[in-house]
């Protein structure tokens, strides 16, 4: 069992975003993270990354705490603001993807094969800020690889990023998913990329609505997402090309 | 030899401001990369407060500026980190808390021989062998804190969070940032006065981020902008008699127009 989320709940105040959510991945598991705004999903994977603590149930990384797990460099995460925010510090994609090599000594062929796995290999000497979304967004996954995680965590990572970014980056977590066996957990609003790329999706609104496996929700995604928006909802189907 | 270099006090001046000019920048290009420009104003305006509670208490006005500036930075960064306070407005409490103070202090030491206008503006002549001692002394510790945890500050630089899920101990560190911040603020107030603290800190490193190089090079020109200010702003200030502070400023600033119109023509 590589991850294990036993009935957690959490609370911003008097505003209950989780409650008593349970599941488990697997080693090589590709996991989609569905649901509405406000529903939790960033909330969890800030729980699951050590940044946040529970006030109630329990989360084991390897059977370690997250926050031990990420001192141990098990954790690569990329945040959702971080493609669209304004970097202001004046560093180039070398500086960035080798801090993420920080809690690790420093070990140029392993930032080396982050950059090419990502695919950013070109833009090295490039500041981050004369980057398109989507070449930022490969950025912040070698940044993420260079620790050579055992877990990719990433928070709506697509958001603001042009469609065939969008499809090359899916093209590249599949690869590490396949090539690398890396588990890979994903919180999209994209419900059809997910539903196209995942083996499991956890459909969460405040509770964890239902888990499900990718054949699971192409069968009934419309139930499913009734389930989990409402069922004054409707939806529009789109393609990936 | 120059005879600017016959006095004690010139020479002492030049080595204090060397040093200071290289430690300056460095750290002064974390706290800007952070958005945290405003923190070195701040702390050079508790440390006034600090100078002049030491002149009515009898204590030694770099030491006394030294602590308060050191107990500041940290309540600062307490209060930020725990997002009681927003971190500008935690600063404009502690800026006008601290000149308030000063003005108190100032008002009820009436009488003692305080050298208001080289407090502020900064005075070549008033480098003692303390003060330099201080500076050579605490700049090594600076000048070795950089270069150790250099990978680190940048880290967190960048993006916090990021840092934190990297396995960094990001409370620790900024706490050590600017407890570095503080121990700059309280040596240069002598060379650049209390008011223009900030910007031996800061115009240097926005100077070189105009270049649009990496951290690393943003980093060694910020210092050679610096150098180059206050060691050229220390000869204009004693040929002509001009405040030091305000000579290195506007050489910095003049620096940072210029690199402003590089950058500009260049694009």
């Amino acid at each position: 069992m590589q991850i294990k989320v036993e009935n957690i709940s959490f609370n911003y105040r008097h505003n209950q975003v989780l409650e008593d959510v349970s599941f488990e991945i697997q080693t090589g598991d590709y996991v989609g993270i569905i649901g509405p705004n406000g529903g939790g999903k960033t909330t969890l994977l800030k729980l699951m990354t050590g940044l946040l603590k529970a006030q109630h149930g329990h989360i084991s990384i390897f059977g370690m705490d997250p926050r031990k797990a990420r001192a141990h460099g098990k954790i690569g995460y990329v945040p959702q603001r971080i493609v669209q925010s304004n970097i202001q510090c004046p560093a180039t994609v070398e500086e960035i993807v080798a801090s993420g090599r920080i809690a690790k000594s420093s070990d140029g062929k392993v930032i080396e094969a982050a950059m090419k796995d990502a695919d950013v290999e070109q833009f090295r000497t490039r500041s981050i800020e004369s980057l398109s979304g989507g070449e930022r967004q490969r950025v912040f996954i070698a940044r993420a690889l260079a620790s050579e995680p055992i877990i990719l965590i990433l928070d709506e990572p697509t958001t603001g990023v042009d469609l065939k970014a969008g499809r090359n980056f899916y093209a590249l977590l599949k690869h590490l998913n396949k090539e690398h066996k890396l588990t890979i957990i994903i919180v999209s609003h994209d419900i059809e990329a997910v539903a196209k790329e995942v083996n499991m999706v956890l459909c969460l609104n405040r509770k964890l609505v239902s888990t499900c496996k990718h054949e699971d929700l192409k069968a009934n995604t419309e139930e499913i997402l009734k389930a989990l928006y409402g069922p004054d909802k409707n939806f529009i189907h789109h393609q990936h090309a | 030899m120059l005879d600017i270099f016959q006095y004690d006090f010139m020479v002492r001046a030049f080595m204090a401001g060397f040093a200071i000019a290289i430690i300056a920048p460095m750290v002064g290009i974390f706290l800007v990369t952070r958005r945290y420009a405003f923190m070195a104003d701040t702390l050079a305006h508790v440390s006034f407060a600090g100078v002049a509670a030491a002149f009515l208490l009898g204590f030694e006005p770099i030491i006394t500026a030294l602590l308060l500036s050191i107990g500041t930075s940290l309540t600062v960064e307490k209060l930020r980190s725990s997002g009681k306070v927003l971190g500008e407005a935690g600063l404009a409490i502690f800026l006008s808390g601290g000149l308030a103070l000063a003005s108190v202090l100032i008002s009820a030491s009436r009488g003692l021989n305080l050298n208001l206008s080289g407090v502020l503006f900064g005075s070549i002549a008033t480098v003692t062998t303390l003060d330099l001692q201080l500076i050579l002394g605490l700049g090594v510790v600076v000048l070795f804190t950089i270069f150790f945890l250099y990978r680190q500050l940048f880290a967190i630089s960048l993006d916090e969070e990021l840092a934190t899920v990297s396995g960094l101990p990001v409370t620790r560190l900024n706490r050590i940032l600017v407890i570095l911040a503080a121990i700059i603020v309280s040596l240069s107030m002598r060379i650049v006065g209390i008011l223009l603290v900030g910007a031996l800190m800061v115009i240097p490193v926005i100077a070189a981020m105009q270049y649009k190089k990496s951290f690393f090079a943003t980093f060694i020109i910020s210092i050679i902008i610096s150098l180059f200010s206050v060691i050229s702003g220390l000869f204009v200030s004693y040929y002509l008699g001009w405040a030091s502070g305000g000579t290195i400023t506007l050489i910095a600033i003049t620096i940072f127009v210029t690199s402003s119109l590089i950058n500009l023509r260049r694009n």
